[in-house]
């Protein structure tokens, strides 16, 4: 069985996932401090503008950081392989 | 009865943020060296050589012992989400205080969902060691595979967010 992962899926999901994410707390954030405090500093430009900018910040790292964990990017050359007779101690499985 | 429970806890909120803050201390990072020095370098392994027999062996045994290790992690959770709500009540907090409304949306939206999904894989019906005992290695590898998915996509929001509970709840910056 072939893992399904794939740097165009790894994309997607980084970038729903954080217009998404961001998106919610700016909302709740903003509706939160309205309703409690009649607040409105949320709505200013100078808040969504750091929403926006830290969502495609987010956006790009998490692409990357996911390309990396699933080593996607370098070679792995700090890593050998080698092949060994082992046994792996098991926990018995309790019933 | 807000009010009288507020005046229950109140004497013991240093007491009650102790056990928060080790916890919460404890919920963030008692996996991340299982993680990042035990787990990672199997699985990188295995996504770089998929077809090696060899590897198969080993990365199954790590993500067993890492269900494990993140036992530790989901004691800790459970008394963050407990002793939360006591620190709110006994410092008399209202909806409105900004850096505790966004660390609240923060949990409630992000990490919740993270660690019910995380206490299925781990100790319920993803448990790898489970399925193996069952002797359905199809749906075994499936949920290995699930659950790399998962831990792919949640580290970074993880590593990030959970940093950003942190300042909010010490720098207090909004």
């Amino acid at each position: 069985m072939e893992f399904s992962g794939s740097p165009a899926k790894y994309r997607r999901f980084a970038i729903i996932s954080s217009i998404t994410l961001n998106g919610y707390l700016y909302a709740g954030l903003a509706a939160l401090q309205y309703w409690a405090n009649g607040s409105t500093w949320l709505f200013g430009w100078k808040p969504v503008l750091v929403t926006v900018v830290f969502t495609a910040l987010f956006a790009y790292l998490s692409y990357r950081w996911m390309m990396r964990l699933d080593a996607r990017y370098g070679t792995g050359r700090g890593w050998t392989l080698e092949s060994r007779r082992l046994k792996l101690p098991e926990r018995a499985l309790r019933r | 009865m807000l009010q009288f429970l507020t005046a229950v806890v109140s004497p013991y909120y240093l007491y009650i943020k102790f056990a928060h803050v080790t916890a919460a201390l404890g919920w963030i990072w008692s996996a991340a060296t299982a993680y990042a020095y035990y787990l990672l370098p199997v699985m990188k392994a295995w996504r770089r050589n998929p077809q090696d027999p060899e590897i198969i062996p080993v990365r199954n045994w790590a993500v067993e012992r890492f269900e494990e290790a993140v036992i530790y992690e989901h004691v800790f959770f459970p008394i963050v989400l407990v002793t939360g709500p006591l620190m709110y009540l006994a410092a008399g907090f209202r909806p409105g205080v900004a850096w505790m409304d966004l660390k609240l949306l923060i949990v409630i939206g992000l990490f919740i969902p993270i660690e019910v999904m995380d206490y299925y894989m781990s100790h319920f019906g993803g448990n790898k060691r489970r399925i193996r005992a069952s002797g359905d290695m199809q749906r075994y590898e499936r949920m290995v595979h699930r659950h790399w998915w998962f831990m792919l996509v949640t580290t970074p929001a993880v590593m990030v967010y959970g940093l950003l509970i942190v300042l909010l709840a010490i720098a207090k910056p909004i």
